[in-house]
């Protein structure tokens, strides 16, 4: 990358040796200090994964904050190490290229040396970023198998409960995930069902799992060298199709929800 | 910073959070329940073809809102003689 | 017979002399009517001075010096031309794009250059230059517009209220019976106005519901609940400053962020050291953005961001201390 220049002269001065010297230094130092900061965030993140992955597993409950705290002081970590890169950047990268450009020596020196660097200071902030991503899938709830335990403890439930004025039965004909008014077949009196938190967190996770469960349709789409509108249309009707089936109580709503999304979607093409 | 120093990092990180009172308090995550009101002012109790927001019998008021249509509540829930 | 029809379209009949500037370029400005001559002939140095006092509508944030009609006139015909140089047919967005930079370069050149007055201009004006709402700015009309009727009797401003209640920390069967509602009214209503604020492209609803939290405090079925005691910010010296001193409202900003990048729950390391609940916060939040939304002055702005930063700064090293340093601070150039 150093070096390839052939035409020095029409550019500036010839490099003196000293400045050469210089020149490699600092580099050699930027890289350095940029692999050892990688070094602490891969150590951190190679221990933390498995970490937040077992205290995901370790609990059944459906909001874990304790998991949510942890993951931020890591991402805070590594935000902190992107800080002391950019402010080294700052005070030691660009003022030694500053100087070297007004020396007056061939600017392409010193542009290589700038570019280098900025090559390299870009990989650091892919490596941070991709460490990032690994973090989130790691304390990512599996909603899937959240979804599969909300299946089952309605299987369990829905002939459990019974009318608390007649005791007759009261069968719960689908999965409730609000509090609801229901009516006693019998004595016709209104009950309050309320679900359990499991229940009540399928409105949030539909979502979520429906966008799982398409996420090759839009790939098919952002992976589309024509970018074909139609490829990204039909993703979304898929989305809220397989949304409304997790929850078609939300239908209508989902339904007004998906109009505004085309709507969008057919004004930026 | 070797693995071990990671490690022990990690610990403090997990420790914090687990001794930290959380904003709100705890989430208590509750079993499903099935519940019935009664009237508070004559005892009798609520059938949906007389509506939720009053009582039937003596007029109290359950509800001191218009219901509209909703997910499972329905404009047609008002109790008839106070829509 | 044409003229008048004209003037009476663009709402300017009394207004003879504007009509010349329909015929004018978009880009010849109107002459401003506060110049202010400067007649001594001392030795001023300094480069010619723009004097223009320019006065602005607040509603509107246009320029008293002319008329909106006459502005979007010109606009339109600039904006026509921006429309005949495009190569492809552009998109609703791209055409709502082209307007807002004809829209926008004109008014530049009508007021002076003054980049903060155009920012302000382009908050008031956002629903039609953007299709969003802006805060502080009273764009949304709730009259007549289904999506702000109330569900199940509950207006957007009674959710804001009990939204606010509820984040204070009252409990919850407190706070639906100072409503009048039962539990499965309330948690269909918490379902619904989500809902309501999706379908809504203008982001009006989510606007007015952060008016509406600003002031949820004042409900009047719900301003007498009290919180728990856990976060009961009544009589707080703390809470009254953080509505009256900017910077100590940036710099408590500033601490909660920094709390929640070294592991802690922030809203709750506020509460904990400074009496604060996150309700109250937010609220006062609302405010401030507001404020600073109706006079925009971005110098302000950036000695309150950096002011903010240099708080969390300080409190990223005390946190850090705390947990004994931070994983790369032996880590030398």
């Amino acid at each position: 990358m150093f070096g390839l220049s052939g035409n020095n002269k029409e550019a500036g001065d010839p490099v003196p040796p000293e400045w050469t010297e210089q020149i490699r230094e600092t580099r050699e130092r930027w890289f350095a200090f940029l692999q050892k900061l990688e070094e602490r965030v891969e150590e951190l993140c190679q221990a933390a994964i498995p970490e937040l992955k077992a205290m995901r597993s370790s609990t059944d409950a459906v909001y874990e904050a304790n998991i949510g705290q942890v993951w931020s002081g890591i991402r805070g970590q590594i935000n902190q190490v992107r800080e002391k890169a950019r402010q080294t950047e700052e005070q030691k990268i660009r003022p030694f290229y500053r100087r070297l450009d007004s020396t007056g020596i061939a600017y392409t020196t010193a542009l290589q040396f700038s570019e280098a660097c900025a090559e390299r200071y870009r990989r650091f902030e892919v490596f941070c970023h991709n460490w990032q991503e690994q973090l989130e899938a790691a304390t990512k709830q599996d909603h899937e198998a959240l979804y599969q335990k909300i299946l089952n403890e309605h299987e369990q439930l829905k002939h459990q409960f019974k009318c608390l004025q007649c005791g007759a039965p009261i069968y719960l004909e689908k999965i409730y995930f609000s509090t609801s008014y229901l009516q006693c077949p019998a004595c016709r009196t209104q009950n309050t069902y309320e679900p359990s938190t499991l229940a009540k967190s399928l409105s949030w996770i539909a979502r979520d799992l429906a966008e799982e469960r398409t996420a090759h349709l839009l790939d098919a789409y952002n992976k589309d060298a024509a970018r074909n509108p139609d490829l990204y249309r039909s993703y979304l009707r898929s989305m809220f199709d397989e949304w409304n089936r997790i929850v078609p109580d939300m239908a209508a709503s989902n339904e007004k929800f998906y109009q505004r999304l085309l709507d969008d979607f057919n004004k930026s093409v | 910073m070797e693995e071990k120093k990671a490690q022990s990092f990690l610990e403090k990180l997990k420790a914090k959070a687990q001794a930290q009172e959380k904003y709100g308090g705890p989430v208590a995550e509750k079993e499903a329940s099935m519940g019935a009101r009664t009237c508070p002012n004559c005892g009798a109790g609520r059938a949906k073809d007389d509506g939720l927001t009053h009582c039937a019998y003596c007029g109290f008021e359950f509800l001191q809102v218009t219901l509209t249509d909703g997910l499972h509540i329905k404009k047609e829930d008002n109790s008839r003689e106070n829509q | 017979m044409f003229k008048k029809f004209l003037n009476n379209l663009l709402g300017n009949e009394d207004e003879p002399q504007k009509q010349q500037e329909q015929t004018q370029s978009a880009f010849s400005q109107p002459a401003a009517p506060h110049t202010d001559q400067d007649d001594d002939d001392d030795d001023d140095t300094s480069p010619i001075q723009d004097h223009h006092q320019y006065q602005f509508d607040p509603q509107t944030q246009h320029g008293t010096h002319y008329s909106k009609a006459a502005f979007d006139a010109a606009a339109n015909q600039h904006y026509e031309g921006l429309l005949a140089d495009q190569d492809e047919a552009p998109s609703e967005n791209e055409k709502r794009n082209l307007k807002r930079e004809a829209i926008t370069q004109l008014y530049l050149q009508w007021n002076g250059h003054n980049y903060d007055q155009l920012v302000q201009f382009e908050m008031a004006n956002s629903l039609e230059l953007t299709g969003y709402a802006t805060q502080g700015f009273n764009q949304v009309k709730e009259e007549g517009n289904p999506l702000y009727e109330p569900i199940h009797g509950i207006s957007l401003y009674d959710y804001a209220g009990i939204a606010h209640a509820m984040t204070q920390g009252i409990p919850e069967a407190t706070i639906l019976k100072a409503m009048g509602i039962e539990k499965a009214v309330w948690e269909e209503v918490n379902l619904l106005w989500p809902e309501r604020m999706k379908e809504d492209a203008s982001f009006g609803i989510m606007t007015k519901y952060g008016e509406y939290f600003a002031i949820a405090g004042e409900h009047p079925k719900l301003a007498n609940l009290k919180p728990a005691a856990a976060t009961a910010t009544g009589g707080n010296a703390n809470l009254e400053k953080l509505k009256t001193d900017r910077y100590f409202y940036e710099e408590l900003c500033g601490a909660r962020t920094a709390a929640y990048e070294y592991g802690l729950d922030g809203a709750q390391w506020i509460l904990e050291h400074f009496g604060i609940n996150l309700s109250d916060f937010q609220a006062v939040a609302m405010d401030w953005m507001t404020a600073q939304n109706q006079q925009f002055n971005s110098n302000e702005i950036h000695h309150y961001m950096d002011y903010q930063l240099q708080k969390q700064k300080e409190y990223a090293e005390r946190f850090a201390k705390e947990q004994g340093g931070n994983i790369a601070d032996d880590v030398e150039f």
